[in-house]
């Protein structure tokens, strides 16, 4: 607010502090630049600050009311905590002030019931929409099933495209040098583990789930023995896999890529080592990798070399690759 | 701590039993067993915040460095049992058990020996709970939610549970204790709508836990009875549902948290009037606020289950409903800072902290809407931000309430002044270190960082770490507290005034500083003007 | 502070209604309590 100090004419303050306002306006501008370009990076990087946009047809509904729902917040709170800092200072014993005796008002309290109802109503009326188009699990193009156990997920393809898919299932657990690094006194360093110049630590799997793009994709979500949580925040929603229930969800991809989350609901000692990992790719390329999957799976004997096929991410993938359902 | 034995400006002759057994084992006065009340949360609030230690410790930076990821989990759930049922809601009863006879003209509360039982309890429960972390099978480690099927897992279920039972007597005698004094024990006078906002706010407490506690006694009992006789209420392989156990909990959990906060708005409404010089800005709706915030408790319970796959029905049904509390709530937020435009103000430590319970009262509050929000709930389930969230309403809500209702009662309950300037170290150290330890947890969750989990990808290390020092600083704070209360019950050499502060109003103000072991023994006449709302016309 | 004149009849009004009120919430806790534990026994 002093930016106008050298000036010495009349509108000295009034122009002071209107560049002052300029600033501050510049700068939360900036602020909410650098949230964007936040996007550009994968999820979760460090300092990030707002939630992610998601990339599927759905999340945005998310984000789009966490925003509004923050500005709302913000604003009131602006109003709200002004007031009080305004009293703060007016009305001080120190400053001379003198009690009024007035302990209410109808007209203000009126007012101040009828504000908060109006915003609310808007509020819900938006949630409402996006409630109700996540509620929507009819038409979708392929199933998956997935099941939580104690710690690892577990993911079966049931069709595609109208088509039962066959014995494409397999585990997905931490991958072996997160493993290995988190383990208590491990003495190895956390920020070395990494795919690509992404570090990995604890939000990388043995073998992702692979799925199309471009795709509704029904998830059927459940449980082997306790409750866990399906989360993939750019997918926007988690799901809870629950035992002896058969919740459902479902996504539609609008990117290629590698999207990592985490088990969501408590679910014993090793809750956080059980990360999700999803690679979106394309619908050809999706198609050449589940026959891929169904050709080695189909003869009795283990394919180990199925792996090959498998997306990149999986580029630590131990042994245990060939646990295949 | 209440040196009441020689004091010659009374002319109360009943003086406290000598001996120290039978004067804090064995009595029956409100004000002493308040005080252990009191001493007791303070215990457990350490306790507890020793377990949030090394919780922070643990998440300081990436990697396991100090606890096996059990042992975690054992100490985020004996945090919250602790914090919960050992700090927060004993010191609002001990608040209670000491304030409201003196506030409403009563000799003492309606039941004495039942309210010395009821204090007893608790003890024992807690060292029953704590006593699991020496087990071998190691403490409760399924959250302090307890959900089935993972709760079935520990084998220290059976102590939790009759721990849990424990807890749950102590509360309901207490609450009847305090319904039947405040609607029995007032004196001529004091009608219902002349009572303090504090006495108000734990009258609807009272009912809510008598509406609740069986109803988590009974859903302990239903976990009891899986494990090991043999019934399957939550085993899918019997034909059970987890999630039944999910809406129980929470038909209890969500009263559970105003039983936690009411008390606490009623505090403020008392502690923001004297300093402000001012009545309170609309008192009637200041307690009817109260009554529907309690009555709304009832009907959003399922807004902790957003992610268990309800009909969308449903989802719908508790977000209207939970986005209904922001009105009342709202309500109470405008009329402090009513109460406030156009008073007379001065800081003394109790208004700083009411001033910064406001404040970060409402942040939290502005969360919670926002978790109202089904989709975005999606999102925000189960992380750091729902951690934040009720980081800021039960710490800088609940306990910088009682921290407040500390400041501004000890002059009353032990005669002497505390230390202001140590006071005030105090509330700015806590002040700024809780919002280092919790508002990045806000970034955290929104990131995707889950709630619950002892490592964390590197992404989430820098929030981490500033949380962590906050949460070492405010934790150091707190021995600042326990210092200025030691100082002020033994050394403090400055005498209270009976009025103690210069705007306080009500009948507890008339007593002297302190009130004789006996007090209000012949019902006192209550003059109006001696309330701070003896001419409700609002 | 003046003081009531010690008055019996108002300590023995106070004595009931206190009598009165826990009896009342004894029998709400007791019911809540029967009821929770009853659908234990229902349900199994």
């Amino acid at each position: 607010m002093t930016s106008g100090s050298i000036r010495t004419d009349a509108p000295r303050t009034h122009r002071g502090r209107t560049a002052g306002i300029r600033r501050i306006v510049a700068a939360s501008l900036a602020l909410v630049l650098a949230l964007g370009a936040g996007l550009a990076q994968a999820d979760p990087h460090p300092w990030q600050l707002n939630m992610t946009r998601g990339s599927t047809t759905w999340s945005g509904e998310a984000y789009f009311l966490n925003n509004v729902a923050l500005g709302v917040c913000v604003v009131i709170g602006v109003l709200v905590f002004g007031a009080m800092f305004i009293a703060m200072f007016r009305f001080r014993k120190s400053r001379g002030a003198v009690a009024e005796k007035w302990s209410h008002n109808t007209t203000v309290e009126i007012i101040w019931t009828a504000i908060p109802v109006i915003i609310l109503v808007v509020l819900a009326w938006m949630s409402t929409g996006g409630l109700v188009s996540f509620a929507n699990t009819t038409g979708a193009q392929m199933t998956v099933k997935v099941t939580g156990y104690q710690w690892k997920w577990r993911y079966d393809y049931v069709d595609y495209l109208g088509k039962p898919v066959s014995k494409v299932d397999y585990m997905s657990k931490l991958d072996a040098l997160s493993d290995k690094t988190r383990q208590l006194d491990s003495g190895m360093d956390p920020y070395a583990v990494k795919t690509g110049d992404e570090n990995t630590y604890l939000l990388n799997v043995d073998k992702p789930l692979v799925l199309p793009i471009h795709t509704k994709i029904r998830f059927v979500i459940t449980s082997d023995d306790v409750i866990h949580s399906w989360w993939v925040p750019e997918f926007g929603w988690k799901m809870d896999a629950i035992p002896g229930i058969v919740n459902t969800a479902w996504t539609n991809i609008s990117k290629p890529g590698t999207y990592r989350g985490q088990c969501a609901e408590l679910c014993g000692q090793d809750h956080g080592f059980m990360p999700i990992v999803v690679k979106a790719v394309s619908p050809e390329d999706f198609a050449k990798w589940l026959a891929a999957q169904q050709q080695a799976n189909a003869p009795a004997a283990p394919a180990p070399a199925a792996s090959a096929a498998a997306p990149a991410t999986a580029q630590v993938a131990p042994a245990g690759s060939g646990e295949h359902g | 701590m209440a040196h009441e034995a020689a004091h010659d400006h009374h002319d109360d002759h009943h003086h406290a039993p000598q001996g120290f057994f039978q004067r804090w084992v064995m009595s029956t006065n409100h004000k002493d067993i308040g005080t252990l009340y009191l001493i007791f949360s303070l215990t457990m609030f350490f306790i507890g915040g020793s377990f949030a230690m090394v919780i922070r410790a643990e998440l300081f930076k990436p990697g396991l460095q100090l606890v096996q990821p059990y042992f975690f989990n054992e100490m985020t759930t004996m945090h919250a049992l602790v914090m919960i049922f050992g700090a927060i809601m004993p010191s609002f009863v001990g608040l209670g058990n000491w304030m409201i006879p003196l506030m409403i003209g009563a000799p003492d509360m309606a039941l004495p020996r039942m309210n010395n039982l009821s204090f007893w309890i608790l003890p024992f429960a807690f060292a029953l709970l704590l006593s699991t972390l020496f087990l071998p099978g190691g403490g409760p480690a399924g959250g302090w939610t307890m959900y089935p099927p993972l709760s079935l897992q520990s084998g220290s279920l059976a102590y939790a549970v009759f721990a849990i039972h424990l807890m749950g007597i102590s509360s309901i005698m207490g609450a009847i204790n305090i319904i039947a004094t405040i609607l029995n024990m007032r004196a001529p006078g004091m009608d219902l709508l002349k009572m303090p906002v504090f006495v108000w706010s734990w009258l609807i407490t009272a009912f809510l836990l008598i509406a609740v506690m069986p109803v988590l006694a009974g859903a302990v009992t239903m976990l009891l009875t899986d494990k090991y006789f043999g019934t399957s209420f939550f085993n899918p392989h019997g034909g059970g549902d987890p999630v039944l156990y999910q809406h129980v909990f929470w038909f209890f959990g969500h009263p559970e948290v105003y039983i936690m906060i009411l008390p606490a708005f009623g505090i403020i409404s008392e502690i923001i009037p004297t300093f402000a010089r001012k009545p309170i800005f609309g008192y009637r709706a200041m307690v009817y606020a109260i009554a529907c915030i309690a009555f709304l408790s009832f009907i959003v319970w399922a807004h902790h289950m957003f992610a268990v796959g309800m009909p969308v029905g449903a989802d719908i049904f508790f977000m209207y409903a939970t986005m209904l509390i922001a009105v009342p709530t709202g309500v109470k937020v405008f009329n402090w800072v009513a109460t406030m435009w156009g008073g007379s103000m001065t800081f003394e430590t109790p208004m700083l902290f009411a001033i910064a319970f406001v404040i970060l009262f409402t942040i939290g509050g502005f969360s919670g809407l926002m978790l109202a929000l089904v989709p975005a709930d999606f999102q925000y389930h189960d992380t750091y931000f729902v951690v934040a969230h009720f980081h800021y309403v039960l710490v800088t809500g609940a306990a910088f309430a009682i921290m407040a209702a500390t400041y501004y009662w000890l002059p009353k309950w032990t005669g002497h002044m505390y230390s202001e300037f140590w006071g005030k170290v105090h509330f700015w150290c806590s002040v700024v270190f809780v919002n280092v330890l919790f508002f990045p947890q806000h970034f955290l969750g929104l990131a995707g960082m889950p709630r619950r989990i002892p490592d964390y990808n590197v992404a989430f290390a820098d929030f981490n770490m500033i949380s962590s020092i906050g949460g070492f600083l405010f934790g150091a704070s707190q021995l600042i507290f326990l210092g200025v209360i030691v100082h002020c019950a033994f050394f403090s050499k400055k005498k209270a005034t009976d009025r103690v502060w210069e705007g306080a109003r009500g009948l507890e103000w008339t007593l002297p500083s302190p009130p004789p072991h006996h007090s209000f023994t012949v019902p006192p006449v209550v003059h109006d003007e001696e309330l701070a709302h003896g001419h409700v016309s609002d | 502070m003046a003081n009531h004149v010690a008055d019996g009849q108002f300590e023995r009004t106070r004595r009931h209604g206190v009598r009165r009120t826990v009896t009342v919430l004894a029998i709400v806790v007791g019911a809540f309590y029967l009821l929770s534990f009853a659908q234990i026994l229902l349900m199994k």
